[in-house]
């Protein structure tokens, strides 16, 4: 018995608004009242999970209402393969990471609450949204709470990094708007009678090759920055370095998706053509992502920024998965973001707690830890691990997929792209090493007054650390749920392929 | 008196309520013992506004169709212009529950100020509801000189009285282009009704042509003049800036809309067969608008003047409406209606959130003075966030739907008309915006992001009035931006709009 999908969506925004005018200052009870909303949400969404269906690959949990008639677009969400997880784990991660933020957020908490409640209001309705104009309206309001979040709670740098964030995002999407006022244009010229703007009903759409292109285009850089693929991935380090803990963990773990999202959801079906003929250049993008910002992270001295940049080659392998155009490919690219939701936030939250006790990011403070925060420290490398791709783990199965994926595609992309992995190998259990292994000598004696992760802290880092594992062993009802969208998706391709080829030889 | 007289004097009434009202409150004031109360002028004027507002809602359920002819075709009553007479009224009458503050603050509440704003907006209305290009000058300059007075309100001040002096000066001038059009269009078509000039485009000789060409180009040019287009904008700025607070809320808004909605109906009547004139004139100076607004406001040390410059880059927006609509696009002229009251909306909240923290700083507001606003004000600071972004156009505010809407129609018609300059103007539209964030961006930053350095404004509650303002155009903002099953939400005002233009096309 599920609830009403918009109701789920639009819960948060409700909540957003009752926190704001909660006449209370105690910021205790605004965190337990929107922390409980944000898992009653999770709760009312769960049961999406049992429901779900999936055999025939379509939106189910629909509902539509009409939203303005004069251009014929509506209110339709629904949930499929593709969407179902990334649903799920934004009402996942969410109260979590606002559990995680009650030390790193000191002041302004109703506003912060509410930025946030508002924030997964908008994430829930971009991976419900079925309707192309109400993708691109969730699309840009996320931008609008995640700029309050880094720009009044975020670090030092934090005014730079929210202007830098916001000036990319939007330059992004900016296209993306005259995209689809263009593909709102040829559908209403298709067919004046239409009444939905549905992402299955642009599919079908006749336009010539050119403009095509531009609308592939046009779609393509607003998802490259959000993904973000090189060299449109500069805005990302200032961000989730200066971010607050919890701010790090929506925008690593869910943001990033978004693009990637958006390519399964719009790149591909509507554009299959110049998806294919783009994949080369595309691949090799990612790759460049995946090794220069693995490098990246093996010099970082900031451990939060070397997680940043590993979540970039993580995602550049997204990416790779996603235009391999293969069944494999795209269901592990899915998967990849999933796990790396977990694991990234995961070591976001970890890299958090230390910043709590200490004050400092920086490697070099740290060291030795291991003896006195023995179950951090297990927790750390078992992240870590998750997100090397330990078989076993979740990270493993989706860059093994993504990875096969673009072998399928191409060899020696595929060879390449392991390199990477190796890397984030190299930089993340040398960052372990450094952070919680060695001595402590005089350097560091202040790590001597470290204490463990307390019971609430144990709290919420142990959903993490329980689904990291799961979603390493348990992938078949996981990857049984997710591939028949995946099959559908590249039928639609193949179909607008077939299309496209036949108008060109009409003879 | 005959039925026609009847009737013309009856959609006369909005008009001659306003002036009714001016002189009541100019003659009670100077009768009054000087230390009197002075809160009745502005609920006087208030309550004249909202009768207006009654009678043209009146005559709105009265008119069908195509509307009435008065005073022999010098006049017309019809959707459009009652659409239009009522976005002036409701934004002089916020305008008139914001001045309070600001005037009480200067200690120059008095009634010349209700009088001029009373006279503005009935030369405003006088000027969109008329076929007569002559009707639409003299109901323009009853505007232009109400406001050239208005700009310069505050005498002691040298930037207001320099504001006024410029504004008459150029205003002047771009009344002399208008005039000088008009009888070269007088000349051409013999008649200054608007379907006689369309009529004389279609016919007559070679000679009429180039009159009416010329004509038209002139009266062109007057109407950038007045709107502050790329490169007749330069008086805009310094008038913005100079001009008491409210008043600058006025010109951005009820101004806006009647010169807007007035030049919309020539272009539309008047200069419809003149399409390719119009268009190529459009384009140029839409892109100049656009692209210079834009990228002169990054520049700027004072909000006031950011947001005069905004005000310029919109007014390159709607000129793509425009210019789309020269183009022959259908949904074109409703997308700038519905635009231009989307811009004016959000502007007024912007500047009368600038006006309360003047009465706060007495001194014209810097981007400094915005520093921790949102945690002295955060309810006017959300209400401010909520104007910006509107004015930047991230949805789902009203900005936005402007925007979709007037760019939506130039991609439209140009991918229909096979015509891609008007998708270059959406590009640029477009790109322009982006640059357009980066001031909003500066001035959100500055309220939400940075702390107050030194001295912070004292603390006073907002005033009743003033908040519900504010609070009334916030909501309006959000309200119009989402709207889906709402009752008179987004789809409403499109059909508004969509059914105000319509006996035009």
């Amino acid at each position: 018995m599920t609830a009403s999908l918009s109701l789920v969506c639009l819960l948060p925004l409700l909540g957003a608004i009752a926190t704001v005018l909660l006449p209370t200052s105690n910021p205790r009870t605004i965190r337990l009242f929107s922390t409980g909303v944000s898992a009653l949400v999770f709760l009312a969404a769960l049961p999406f999970l049992g429901a779900f269906d999936g055999a025939s690959g379509r939106l189910e949990f629909e509902e539509s209402a009409s939203w303005i008639p004069a251009i014929g677009v509506r209110f339709h969400v629904g949930l499929d393969g593709l969407s179902l997880f990334l649903f799920l784990l934004v009402a996942f991660l969410t109260p979590l990471s606002m559990a995680a933020a009650t030390r790193s957020v000191k002041s302004r908490h109703q506003e912060f609450a509410a930025c946030f409640l508002l924030l997964e209001s908008g994430l829930l309705v971009l991976f419900a949204a079925a309707d192309v104009f109400l993708f691109y309206v969730a699309w840009e309001l996320v931008v609008v709470p995640m700029f309050l979040l880094i720009g009044i709670w975020g670090g030092r740098e934090r005014q730079y990094a929210t202007q830098k964030f916001v000036l990319f995002t939007v330059a992004g999407s900016l296209p993306m708007l005259l995209a689809v006022v263009a593909l709102l244009w040829l559908r209403r010229s298709a067919d004046p009678s239409a009444t939905s703007f549905d992402f299955s009903d642009l599919a079908g759409l006749a336009v010539d090759p050119g403009t095509r292109r531009l609308l592939f285009l046009a779609f393509f850089v607003s998802f490259a920055v959000k993904v973000p693929l090189f060299p449109l991935h500069t805005w990302l380090p200032p961000a989730h370095t200066e971010a607050p803990t919890a701010g790090s963990i929506v925008l690593a773990g869910l943001l990033l998706k978004l693009g990637g999202y958006g390519f399964l959801r719009v790149s591909l079906p509507l554009f299959p053509v110049e998806a294919a003929a783009a994949a080369p250049w595309i691949a090799i993008l990612a790759l460049a992502g995946i090794l220069g910002s693995a490098l990246a992270a093996l010099v970082q001295s900031d451990l939060k920024r070397l997680v940043a940049y590993s979540s970039v080659s993580h995602m550049g392998l997204a990416v790779l998965g996603v235009f391999s155009l293969n069944a494999v490919g795209v269901a592990g690219s899915i998967y990849l973001m999933l796990g790396h939701g977990l694991t990234t936030g995961a070591l976001f939250l970890l890299v958090g707690m230390l910043h709590d006790r200490r004050h400092s990011r920086e490697i070099a403070d740290f060291g030795g830890l291991a003896r006195k925060m023995p179950l951090f420290s297990a927790a750390f490398v078992f992240v870590a691990l998750g997100s090397i791709g330990l078989p076993g783990l979740c990270g493993f199965v989706g860059e093994f997929l993504c990875l096969a994926g673009a072998f399928f595609r191409s060899k020696w992309t595929a060879a390449v792209a392991v390199a990477g992995v190796v890397l984030s190998a190299w930089y993340l259990l040398r960052a372990s090493g450094a952070t919680l292994f060695g001595p402590i000598g005089p350097e560091n004696e202040k790590n001597e007054a470290m204490r463990d992760v307390d019971s609430r802290e144990v709290l919420v880092l142990a959903p993490f650390v329980a689904m990291i594992l799961v979603l390493g062993v348990a992938s078949k009802p996981v990857l049984a749920r997710i591939e028949p969208a995946v099959s559908v998706l590249l039928e639609t391709m193949r179909d607008g392929s077939e299309r496209a080829a036949s108008l060109r030889s009409p003879r | 008196m005959s039925d026609d007289a009847m009737q013309s004097l009856l959609c006369l009434a909005p008009m001659l309520n306003l002036v009714i009202a001016g002189l009541v409150v100019l003659v009670g004031e100077a009768r009054s013992p000087r230390h009197a109360a002075r809160g009745w002028m502005s609920a006087f004027t208030l309550l004249a506004i909202l009768l207006s507002f009654l009678e043209v809602i009146v005559i709105g359920s009265r008119i069908e169709g195509f509307g009435v002819e008065v005073f022999s075709s010098l006049g017309s009553v019809d959707p459009l212009s009652l659409f239009l007479s009522g976005s002036v009224l409701s934004f002089t009458a916020v305008v008139v529950i914001a001045s309070r503050d600001t005037l009480l603050r200067h200690g120059l509440e008095r009634g010349e100020y209700y009088a001029l704003v009373s006279f503005a907006a009935a030369g405003a209305i006088v000027m969109v509801s008329t076929s007569h290009l002559f009707t639409l000058v003299l109901g323009l300059e009853v505007m232009s000189l109400s406001l050239y007075a208005l700009a310069g309100y505050f005498r002691t001040d040298a930037r207001s009285v320099e504001a006024s002096l410029k504004y008459f000066l150029v205003g002047s001038f771009a009344s002399g282009f208008l005039l000088f059009g008009l009888a070269l269009i007088l000349g051409g078509a013999r008649s200054l009704d608007l379907r006689a000039v369309a009529a004389a485009f279609l016919g007559g000789g070679e000679d009429a042509h180039s009159l009416l060409r010329v004509g038209s180009g002139l009266l062109l040019v007057g109407f950038f003049f007045k709107t502050a287009a790329v490169p007749f904008h330069m008086w805009a700025p310094d008038v913005y800036d100079g001009s008491p607070t409210p008043v600058t809320g006025l010109m951005a808004t009820g101004v806006k809309v009647a010169a807007v909605g007035a030049f919309l109906r020539v272009v539309l009547v008047g200069l419809a067969p003149a399409r390719e004139l119009v268009s190529g004139v459009f384009f140029w100076v839409a892109v100049a608008t656009m692209v210079g607004g834009n990228l002169l406001a990054l520049g700027q040390g004072r909000v006031k003047r950011m947001l005069a410059y905004s005000s310029i880059a919109h007014v390159g927006y709607l000129l793509v409406g425009f210019a789309a609509t020269g183009a022959g696009s259908a949904t074109a002229p409703a997308a700038v209606l519905y635009g231009t009251v989307a811009y004016a909306t959000a502007s007024f909240g912007a500047f009368a959130v600038v006006a309360f923290l003047e009465t706060r700083s007495g001194a014209p507001l810097a981007f400094g003075d915005l520093h921790g606003l949102s945690r002295r004000y955060p309810f006017l600071a959300a209400a401010f966030a909520v104007f910006l972004l509107s004015l930047a156009g991230i949805p789902p505010l009203f900005g936005f739907l402007g925007k979709f809407y007037v760019f939506g129609s130039a991609i439209g018609i140009g991918m229909e008309a096979g015509d891609g300059s008007l998708v270059v103007l959406a590009v640029v539209g477009v790109a322009s915006s982006l640059v357009g964030l980066g001031y909003y961006l500066r001035a959100l930053v500055a309220a939400f992001l940075k702390e107050p350095d030194g001295a912070a404004l004292d603390f006073r509650r907002v005033r009743g009035g003033v908040a519900a303002a504010l609070a009334v155009a916030a909501a309006f903002t959000i309200w119009f931006g989402l709207g889906p099953a709402v009752p008179f939400g987004v789809s409403d005002l499109w059909d508004v709009a969509v059914r105000a233009v319509a006996p035009l096309r």
